[in-house]
């Protein structure tokens, strides 16, 4: 059995330690009592699917946030599998920087335009002056 | 193509009057870019 460990009705991690009396890693003997009401059981069909970052509600049960949502009660984004948080932040970062960065390479580019333009005059005379 | 650069510098507002003036008339001269082109940026920094 794989449990979700679900706090304000969203996944905060999901233990797939089982039950099972053969089990020699049962839930109970990991966990205080206080915190074993927080791990509900996840429906076999879904137990590869289900991740911190779900929600669930008794009557709905589990069920996956769109992409890029944000959680009302921890106000954290659900990301893509394919992305990690440390890699859409970064990503974040660096958009947050493109309008500085555009600034910055077109004074580069317009400096490096007009010093070539202007070697490219004095060149032009000085060759028309060794005529 | 220097005319957007150009144009983008002016937009954002972060550029030295006295400096960009000096280029636009040099890039003028240079032919770089045309009279309609040096009128409009000339009149967007004002």
């Amino acid at each position: 059995m794989v449990y979700a460990y679900v706090q304000y009705g969203t996944v905060m991690m999901v233990e797939r330690r089982t039950e099972d009396s053969d089990d020699p890693a049962a839930i109970k003997q990991y966990y205080t009592a206080q915190f074993l009401p927080n791990f509900i059981p996840v429906p076999q069909e879904i137990k590869n699917k289900v991740r911190a970052g779900w929600l669930f509600d008794y009557d709905k049960g589990f069920h996956e946030p769109e992409d890029f949502e944000i959680n009302p009660q921890t106000h954290e984004m659900y990301l893509p599998s394919s992305i990690s948080p440390q890699d859409y932040y970064t990503t974040s970062q660096l958009a947050q920087r493109v309008p500085e960065m555009t600034i910055e390479y077109d004074q580069f580019i317009l400096e490096l335009d007009y010093r070539l333009t202007l070697a490219e005059e004095q060149l032009q005379k000085l060759r028309e002056a060794n005529k | 193509m220097i005319y957007f650069i150009l144009k983008r510098i002016i937009s954002n507002g972060f550029y030295e009057k006295e400096e960009i003036s000096r280029k636009l008339v040099f890039y003028f001269q240079a032919n770089r870019i045309t009279r309609e082109e040096f009128d409009e940026l000339t009149a967007l920094m004002d």
